[in-house]
């Protein structure tokens, strides 16, 4: 189960998409940390949308953990938004009580892009 | 294959007794959303293990009941919760941060069932139907 491959960073225009895969594990994350983080360093800060599109099950600790991430981004100037949770996802993390008041989500990569060109 | 029972040690055994909480719950009909609810349930209470117990023990079963659903039982012998009441109340933390995320829990299925000792350990069963 926890072989992710390599993380792979994609630029769209100026913004930079980050392609989340399940399970949201410690090691995954970590290594996505350090890349996202050396990448932002390297090309400066800009708007960045994490595809949780494949992401099927989400427990209050894996959002803990990502929350780690995308706030470690947006300590070095980047704009971030969270794309693509599954309804199941979305509707257990309220269940579960979790705090959603850091992040911006969007339905789609295409809409968070769009909001975060806008002023 | 209707019952599938798993050793619990490490993060990606976690892992794996969610995913198939997932597919046991697909095969037995559920909706994704409530198959995604089941996984995760399954998921915080296994995590539960990894961080209080170290080890334990997951069960999942296929219910051809009437109504059919997952049956998922989730046990260990670690230090059992001194208080089960209060750990069923929302906000309350004993370890990280998130606490035991058991409220939670008991929101994300149809039926929760908790006994613990402490001392001697914690049962916790989960089931979610069609």
């Amino acid at each position: 189960m926890n072989g992710e491959g390599r993380v792979v960073l994609q630029r769209v225009g100026k913004a930079l998409l980050v392609p989340v895969q399940g399970p949201v594990t410690g090691s995954g994350l970590n290594e996505l940390r350090r890349e996202l983080l050396a990448h932002l360093e390297r090309e400066g800060a800009r708007n960045v949308v994490f595809d949780l599109s494949g992401i099927e099950v989400m427990d209050a600790d894996d959002f803990a953990r990502l929350r780690q991430v995308v706030q470690s981004a947006s300590l070095m100037g980047a704009h971030v938004m969270l794309a693509g949770i599954q309804p199941g996802v979305a509707a257990g993390l309220v269940l579960l009580d979790a705090d959603i008041s850091w992040m911006r989500g969007a339905l789609t990569v295409e809409r968070a892009l769009k909001a975060l060109e806008e002023p | 294959m209707n019952v599938r029972r798993m050793r619990i040690q490490a993060t990606p055994d976690a892992a794996t007794a969610s995913v198939v909480a997932r597919d046991f719950a697909q095969q037995a009909g559920l909706s994704s959303a409530a198959a995604a609810a089941l996984a995760t349930a399954t998921s915080e209470l296994t995590t539960n293990i990894l961080k209080y117990a170290g080890t334990g023990w997951v069960t999942l079963r296929k219910l051809d009941t009437e109504r059919p659903g997952v049956e998922v039982v989730v046990e260990d012998r670690g230090p059992g919760i001194a208080d089960v009441e209060l750990a069923m109340r929302d906000h309350v933390s004993t370890g990280g941060t998130l606490g035991l995320g058991l409220p939670g829990t008991k929101r994300l299925v149809d039926e929760f069932e908790i006994r613990s000792q402490e001392g001697a350990g914690t049962w916790v069963r989960i089931a979610k139907y069609r």
